[in-house]
């Protein structure tokens, strides 16, 4: 349960900022959570309304984009989406680091986000 | 860190960030990594559920390897548990790192440990980590390299099930695969599987009962300067 330790993060950074620009109320936060990280979003939403009562969070909303991933090859050059694992046991095919041209192994460039885009707040 | 305040009707405000909740356990992951590198230390991060092993393993790597490095055990769990004789016993040092049950090891708690500890006197380190394969996949530690270990007795469908954790692994140990026949369970299919989610990862089966497998991964751990000698 990653994503209670996060959510507290959060938390604290989003009252940081807040504090800072005088706010007295959050209304909106805005995430963008990459494709190959294992952050649950739902999980992640229950644990930050847990985490926000009686702060200036209270009843503020947390909105979760999902940041796709991108891989790149150093042997074929090939830089893109990742190939999909299909036959996985998941819903949804699972992102794999297998070269989608050539087969070998590629790295990710984007998808291990985890960051606070936007706060929303009243003055 | 701040890029633009929007003023919109209503007197609501937009901070626009690119803040992320990471940044901190990675910042730390690295200042533990120079701090590795500074005195010659490799430091492998051991993942795996419980009961996958994770502990048999490292003794019986520790057994093959002691006489040529200085190394070092970290064993991380919930609560202190004692699980750790086996290794402690074949007098190397061994911190505990208790997250007060923390699903994951961080950077954090593995930078305390590297100061509890002798670092000039050491050439590896091996970190244990929650049993758990799901949460320490967000948190790098400062490690070279990290190995997974899954046994047969978790079932067929381990890599499938968890494939966050082979991404982020150089190594992967298959272990228990003396029970494989016994669990029905194709050890080379589970090769497979990790093969297609990342072609070079390193597959080693092994078991701890029979000794298979070990002297192979006592050999990809073994620090380079010594490798003719591992």
């Amino acid at each position: 349960m990653h994503e209670f330790s996060i959510a507290t993060t959060l938390v604290e950074d989003v009252l940081k900022f807040a504090q800072k620009h005088g706010a007295t109320k959050v209304v909106r936060v805005r995430l963008g959570i990459g494709e190959l990280t294992c952050i649950q979003a739902e999980q992640l939403k229950f644990c930050y309304e847990s985490v926000i009562t009686e702060t200036a969070l209270a009843n503020s909303e947390l909105e979760i984009e999902t940041i796709p991933a991108r891989v790149t090859c150093s042997y074929c050059g090939y830089q893109g989406a990742p190939k999909y694992w299909m036959d996985s046991l998941a819903d949804v095919p699972i992102a794999t680091f297998q070269c989608p041209t050539c087969g070998k192994s590629v790295e990710a460039v984007q998808g291990h986000e985890c960051a606070i885009k936007t706060i929303q707040y009243a003055a | 860190m701040t890029h633009a305040i929007q003023a919109v009707p209503e007197e609501i405000y937009d901070i626009e960030l690119e803040h992320s909740l990471l940044e901190a356990n990675a910042k730390l992951a690295k200042e533990n990594r120079a701090l590795l590198d500074e005195h010659g230390v490799t430091a492998f991060d051991f993942m795996g559920a419980i009961g996958s092993g994770k502990t048999t393993v490292i003794a019986r790597l520790v057994e093959r390897l002691k006489d040529k490095f200085g190394i070092a055990v970290f064993n991380g769990d919930a609560t202190v548990a004692n699980d750790t004789e086996p290794i402690a016993k074949q007098g190397i040092p061994v911190v505990q790192i208790a997250t007060v049950n923390g699903c994951h090891l961080d950077a954090n708690l593995v930078g305390k440990g590297l100061k509890k500890i002798d670092l000039k006197s050491l050439d590896l380190i091996l970190i244990e980590n929650i049993g758990n394969l799901i949460c320490p996949a967000e948190f790098p530690l400062g490690s070279r390299s990290r190995v997974v270990v899954v046994s047969v007795t978790e079932g067929p469908w381990m890599v499938k099930k968890h494939p966050h954790m082979f991404l982020g692994a150089e190594i992967v140990v298959i272990n228990k695969i003396d029970l494989a026949e016994a669990m029905d369970v194709k050890v080379e299919q589970l090769v497979r599987d990790v093969h297609t989610l990342k072609p070079d990862i390193r597959v080693v089966p092994a078991s701890c009962k029979t000794g298979k497998g070990l002297d192979e991964i006592a050999r990809l751990l073994a620090p380079a300067k010594s490798n003719a000698n591992a």
